[in-house]
């Protein structure tokens, strides 16, 4: 990382960290009061709610996990989610490269098709998307999550994506012409690893949509055995709103992967986020 | 080959040939239309009908759009209007303050600005119904603990029926998701900074320009442009609220609608609620129209202004 | 082939059908509703299958917010359960209107209900779902914390605010108090009117000759206001499940509750005692009354593909066995005439007692007449009440959009 240019006196220094400092405070301390809570017993958390946990009730993971029947969700969740980014990128990186390189009438056209996405809510037309998935015999199904949350994505993900395909020199896509490379080639194998970095982000980011979506498996799913994460700790709140601890240690479950995600790969993540919006 | 259409076909393949790239955006472009452009048209399409969900759909023209505007529905849609509007006032107003406030700080700072800047970014990858739910249980009246907080540093004035009180509950969910969005706009304003050249602040700095007003005369103008990006991106996201509202006060969005946007309203009309016999897909329907084309023209609009203002 | 190896083809052909047949027989019906008893259909699959044993319920539990979206979307589609629980009075009427459930009168015995169940399971003098369950709103109170200071149950209103002085002069939050959601207030408000209105008046209402702005009404609303002070602090936040966990965590001596709430308060302090009575009317000579309602009935899917299945179990639905069944596991009231609670369940009988003796002949909040439109009293009345006790509105102005809410779709109110 670059660093900053403006670089106040030592005093300021140390009044900026303590700002800085305070707000982290705020961002983490509901997160440690769920994780503590989480280990705790209902009463405990009644009468001791700040304290460190009298003994460690690690079981609560255990109970919340076998009670809410988590291990199906987690295969759900990861299912849809990993499917759709895998096809989401495929699809979108395919069309960002012709939309960013070829010129031809309507590109333009497409692009802003493809942009106007971004502000169409999907939500909004749940119940024509929803008659459309009956009629072609998806309900009830991951694979009509799949493509909801793929189609959904692509706007962010084509937008992110050109910019990042306009930013490669052209002069190594004319070597690769020169050299016989077919289109799809060029595209799998130069221009592909080249946007590396903004693959990675686009597909953090529509794994972290995904897999914290509640809405549409709320609606296209009937069977609790294809509920995901996010539908099974609601459904999980509606049955147990008096067992606090397990409500604390299911919220630490379904949270826990999405943040040891976004940890591993923040740097990769925030670097791209912030490119493409300050592009936009 | 078949001789009797040879024209035609090997056009076609002189076509696809000349343009084979094309081939490469049809599956985006077919996952996009049958899934978000051709459900959108068919919504418009069932907003001129009148349809329970259930049985035959009557044509009736615009008279949804006269029950949103004129009719029964007009004090709810006008209540809920308000709240979008504030809901996006109070966002915009706390992104740039605070967002670029932190940005400000994380820009100057000599150490730490990575941990700093995937701390605040954390709470962005949670998901919002779970976010509601833990806020859920940290407001809580009586166990919650932000008003046992209160009550255990002496300020019990501060011990609030914060989601039951109707003047309270939306900023409330407002404050709820700051807490949980606050991260993208400092980081994004973090990246503006990082990209004015060094060049400028030097000139004002041999002009004899001190600490504020460098921020006052360079800063400020020249991240204007991305804080129109975000003022865009704000009103999209605030329009399109639901998630945080649903999961804290249900689609009822009390108290008393204290808390009612369109999204819960849309949600409300479309499904009917708890012992509620009010549903209307078409009605439904037409307020997804009416919240689509407030979206799309503003922020198209405000899109343009924020290129206006690029250098 | 000799004979014994024919014999063991005959013997094999013979086990292959029979086993066949059993297999192919087993009949799945499915049900869905909000109340989260898998323990209790799974004991009624097993009663079922004592007389049909080819048949098994495949039953599913939704939260109950999200039900009416979750069945509307899913009868929309055709992938409805064959059996639907539908939520009493309109809930019965929206499926029993457009067809998508069965008339049963016709089909199956209900010589077992009581005519004011059925009423409310009905439409146009057809019956379009098997009532289960009876609920009665009442207020219920902590006996140790009464005890201790020499409280009674109060017979006039009057004594009810004296009773809640004395718990407050001794530090004692009187009403432990569920604001958060509307439909809680609107329980509240009618559980008051029941008794401060009375009978004759409110079936005038239903009937149009009172109006909700005539004063005795306003009156009511005022009741509740009443009660404010002895609320507990930041009530406006509590939800009903902060309720349903306070009461029995002694943290007030009364609370409003439903009939079905007592089997949570007994799971939290399995110890303690609860006392309920009604609310106390005005006058000691008045008579106080329940607001006692139909909570639902299990309706026939007209798009079953095991209609004949579905139709077994339903029929065991209306049996005694089935509402003795229901009161046990549940300790809710069954509609099901002469079914008597266990000894033990000592709240369970008296709300017995209450159905029998002080229902109301006709209701005006949740699951009445005046539910049947758009708007209805059950949303406008908890929305209204948070409004008044948040001060944003009078009572006298809620009157008013009570009165024009309901008259611009109710008949008798158009006069």
């Amino acid at each position: 990382m670059e660093l900053p240019r403006w670089r106040p006196g030592k005093l300021t220094q140390i009044m900026l960290h303590f700002i800085l400092l305070a707000y982290s405070i705020i961002v983490l301390y509901p997160i440690g009061i769920m994780l503590l809570s989480s280990v705790k017993g209902t009463r405990e958390i009644f009468t001791n709610p700040y304290g460190w946990p009298a003994s460690l009730r690690l079981d609560n993971y255990s109970k919340a996990w076998k009670l809410a029947n988590f291990s199906v969700y987690f295969q759900n969740s990861a299912f849809v989610s990993v499917m759709t980014i895998l096809v989401l990128l495929f699809v979108s990186s395919m069309a960002a490269y012709v939309l960013a390189r070829f010129e031809f009438r309507g590109n333009r056209a497409l692009y802003m098709l493809f942009i106007s996405g971004l502000m169409l809510p999907v939500r909004l037309a749940v119940v024509p998307l929803f008659t459309m998935i009956r009629d072609i015999n998806l309900l009830d199904t991951r694979t009509a999550l799949l493509m909801v949350y793929v189609a959904s994505g692509i706007p962010f993900s084509i937008f992110l994506l050109v910019n990042f395909f306009k930013s490669i020199p052209k002069e190594i896509e004319e070597a690769a012409i020169i050299d016989g490379c077919g289109l799809f080639s060029i595209y799998y194998r130069i221009m592909l690893p080249l946007i590396g970095p903004a693959l990675a982000t686009v597909g953090i980011y529509n794994f972290i949509g995904t897999w914290n979506d509640f809405f549409f498996p709320l609606i296209f799913l009937r069977t609790k055995s294809k509920y995901t994460i996010p539908l099974g700790v609601m459904q999980f709140f509606g049955e147990f709103t008096n067992q606090w601890d397990m409500l604390f240690s299911s919220l630490t479950i379904a949270i826990v992967p999405v943040i040891i995600i976004f940890m591993v790969a923040s740097k990769q993540f925030i670097r791209g986020m912030t490119a493409g919006a300050v592009k936009g | 080959m078949n001789s009797e259409i040879p024209t035609r076909q090997s056009s076609f393949l002189l076509f696809i040939r000349k343009h084979n790239y094309l081939l490469l955006v049809l599956p985006a472009l077919l996952l996009y239309t049958v899934f978000i452009i051709y459900p959108f048209l068919n919504s418009i399409r069932y907003s001129f009908f009148e349809w329970s969900g259930v049985g035959p759909m009557t044509y009736i023209g615009l008279g949804n759009y006269h029950t949103i505007f004129f009719g029964a529905l007009q004090e709810f849609f006008v209540r809920a209007l308000k709240h979008n509007l504030f809901a996006f006032v109070i966002n915009f107003s706390l992104q740039t303050i605070f967002g670029l406030g932190l940005a400000l700080a994380l820009y100057a700072v000599t150490k730490g600005s990575n941990l700093y800047k995937t701390i605040f970014f954390l709470p962005n990858t949670l998901s919002t119904v779970i976010v509601g739910f833990l806020w859920n249980l940290l407001l809580n009246p009586q166990w919650g603990m932000v008003n046992r907080f209160f009550e255990m540093v002496g300020l019990d004035f501060l011990s609030r029926p914060w989601l039951g009180d109707p003047k309270l509950a939306l900023p409330t969910i407002l404050a709820v998701s700051a807490w949980r969005g606050l991260g993208f706009p400092i980081l994004v304003y973090l990246a503006a900074l990082l990209a004015i050249p060094e060049e400028y602040v030097e000139a004002a700095k041999i002009d004899g320009a001190k600490g504020f007003q460098i921020i006052h005369h360079i800063y400020i103008p020249l991240i204007l442009p991305t804080t129109f990006t975000l003022m865009t991106l704000s009103f999209i996201w605030t329009f399109n609220m639901f998630d945080l509202i649903f999961a804290l006060q249900g689609a009822s969005a009390g108290p008393n609608y204290a808390t009612d946007v369109l999204g819960t309203l849309f949600y409300r009309i479309t499904f009917g609620g708890m012992g509620s016999s009010a549903t209307g897909m078409g009605l439904g329907a037409a307020i997804a129209v009416v919240i689509f084309s407030v979206l799309f023209p503003v922020s198209y609009l405000l899109n343009r202004i924020s290129k206006k203002f690029e250098l | 082939m000799n004979r014994k190896q024919l014999t063991f083809m005959v013997v094999l052909c013979l086990v292959l059908l029979v086993a066949n047949s059993a297999l192919a027989r087993t009949q799945t019906v499915s049900l869905w509703n909000w109340r989260g008893e898998t323990e209790f259909w799974a004991a009624v699959e097993k009663e079922i299958r004592k007389e049909h044993p080819e048949i098994r319920i495949d039953y599913r539990t939704f939260i109950p917010t999200e039900y009416d979206s979750i069945l509307m979307v899913g009868m929309q589609s055709g992938e409805g359960p064959d059996i639907i629980t539908l939520r009493g009075g309109p809930g019965v009427a929206k499926f029993a209107e457009p067809g998508m459930v069965e008339r049963l009168d016709k089909i199956l015995d209900f010589s077992l209900f009581p005519e004011g169940a059925l009423t409310q399971a009905s439409m146009n003098a057809g019956v379009y779902g098997v009532p289960f369950a009876l609920q009665t709103y009442q207020i219920y109170y902590n006996k140790e914390i009464y005890a201790k200071y020499g409280l009674k149950e109060p017979a006039t209103w009057d004594q009810l605010i004296e009773n809640c002085r004395v718990l407050q002069a001794n530090g004692v939050t009187p009403f432990y108090f569920q604001g958060r959601e509307g439909w809680g207030l609107s329980l509240v408000q009618t559980t008051i009117g029941a008794s401060i209105l009375g009978a004759e008046w409110i079936t005038g209402l239903v009937k149009g000759k009172n109006a909700f702005t005539d004063p005795k009404f306003i009156d009511s609303l005022y009741k509740v206001l009443e009660l404010k002070p002895f609320m507990q602090k930041n009530f406006e936040a509590a939800s009903y499940s902060d309720m349903q966990m306070a009461f029995p965590m002694e943290k007030a001596a009364m609370t409003f509750g439903g009939m079905w709430d007592v089997k949570s308060f007994d799971q939290i302090a399995p110890e303690k005692e609860w006392g309920m009575f009604l609310v106390p009317p005005v006058k000691k000579t008045d008579r106080p009354y329940a607001y006692a309602y139909m909570d639902g009935a299990y309706g026939l899917n007209s798009a079953s593909k095991n209609r004949e299945a579905a139709l077994k179990v339903l029929e065991f639905t209306t049996s005694a066995k089935f509402g003795q069944m229901f009161v046990e596991f549940n300790q809710e009231i069954s509609p099901i005439a002469g079914i008597q609670a266990p000894a033990e369940l000592t709240e369970l009988q008296q709300g017995l007692k209450f159905v029998e003796h002080h229902a109301l002949p006709d209701i005006y909040g949740v699951r009445s007449v005046l539910t049947f439109g758009v708007p209805d009293i059950h949303t406008l009345l908890g929305a209204g009440m948070q409004a008044i006790l948040s001060g944003e509105k009078t009572p006298k102005q809620l009157a008013e959009e009570l009165q024009t809410g309901i008259a611009s779709w109710y008949k008798p109110f158009q006069k």
